[in-house]
């Protein structure tokens, strides 16, 4: 009897599974999608000038066209990217500067509106070079929009811990 | 006639001092001391490897704290405690989420000290800290660069903290006025 129930138990867990693998909810969606942008703005030690071109065109599905992104760092003050284009330029520039760091959105939390085509995340970007202790973080407040299917970043911005 | 059931070999001491007398009741004691300290070195006191140097010499690069996270849960924070200030939400399930993920740790914090509390007014002149215009002593502080910090009240849920280490420049040490909500504890010392 025990052994039947345990038995129903795994199926009835492994269905759940696959629930959730083949029909994620929006959030799932979102999360996978932050999960994926993380990926593919790392840069490897030996970037490939194809693979520099692949992940540009990734990054390029990720934001709707009239994105705007507002960075205000320490030390390096405010900028304001007004579009995707600006926004791809820079990340260009930046993988020409910059190797072997991976890039990770952690503490994750997404907040759907009740017709689920919005979406607001809150999370946290760890920037690190594999095999160093060190790390920097940096908190950002993101705002998404569901376009053909596809959940795409139409503003971000950082978030300061230190008012000024 | 039945047979004699064949007495059970003793098992081996090493096996005994891994196992104990019943494996069962041994791996439940295991997963219940587990879940304990998972509990209470996440809600209760929390270890911290200090990263920088803003707030040397009181806590050095590379060195482990703890973060007592019931501290303030009688009283609100004081002065010249030492606070973990969270980034990100410090959600426990977020956290347990991206162990599993494979990020490892993904809690990370500010140390920093109180130096002004809610409703009180803080500036810095010639590196010295005044508090509603009046000095602060802070034997604490080694070396002081030329800081200066325009005088401001701070609003009610908000308090101004700072680093030890006034012998670097401004611009590259973080201070400033903190919402009370991202206090998460007080560093032990």
């Amino acid at each position: 009897m025990l052994r039947r129930i345990v038995i129903l138990l795994a199926v009835a867990g492994l269905l759940l599974l696959a629930w959730w693998h083949f029909f994620p909810n929006e959030e799932d969606r979102i999360r996978k999608r932050l999960a994926s942008l993380a990926a593919t703005v790392s840069v490897p030690e030996k970037p490939s000038p194809a693979g520099t071109l692949l992940a540009l065109d990734r990054l390029k599905g990720c934001f709707t066209s009239d994105v705007v992104v507002e960075v205000d760092v320490p030390i390096e003050g405010r900028h304001t990217f007004n579009d995707r284009d600006e926004l791809i330029q820079a990340a260009a520039a930046a993988r020409n500067n910059a190797r072997n760091f991976k890039i990770e959105f952690l503490d994750v939390n997404v907040k759907l509106d009740a017709a689920k085509e919005n979406a607001t995340a809150e999370l946290m970007a760890r920037v690190n070079r594999p095999g160093d202790r060190d790390f920097y973080v940096q908190e950002f407040k993101l705002k998404l929009r569901k376009q053909d299917k596809d959940w795409r970043i139409s503003h971000a911005e950082t978030v300061r811990v230190f008012k000024q | 006639m039945p047979d004699k059931p064949t007495p059970e070999k003793p098992r081996p001491l090493w096996l005994r001092l891994i196992i104990g007398r019943n494996l069962k009741r041994t791996l439940i004691r295991a997963a219940l001391l587990g879940v304990l300290a998972l509990a209470f070195f996440n809600y209760f006191l929390v270890p911290a490897r200090v990263s920088g140097p803003s707030m040397e010499p009181t806590c050095h690069d590379g060195s482990i704290k703890f973060v007592n996270r019931l501290a303030y849960w009688r009283r609100p924070p004081q002065r010249f405690d030492i606070v973990a200030l969270r980034l990100g939400s410090w959600n426990l399930w977020r956290a347990l989420e991206d162990l599993v993920a494979g990020h490892g740790n993904s809690r990370a914090a500010y140390l920093k000290r109180i130096i002004a509390l809610p409703g009180e007014t803080v500036a810095i002149v010639h590196g010295h800290v005044l508090v509603n215009g009046i000095a602060l002593d802070e034997p604490y502080v080694i070396n002081r660069f030329v800081w200066e910090e325009s005088e401001r009240k701070l609003p009610a849920d908000q308090y101004f903290l700072i680093g030890d280490n006034r012998g670097m420049p401004q611009e590259l040490h973080e201070h400033g006025p903190v919402d009370a909500d991202r206090i998460v504890g007080k560093m032990l010392r």
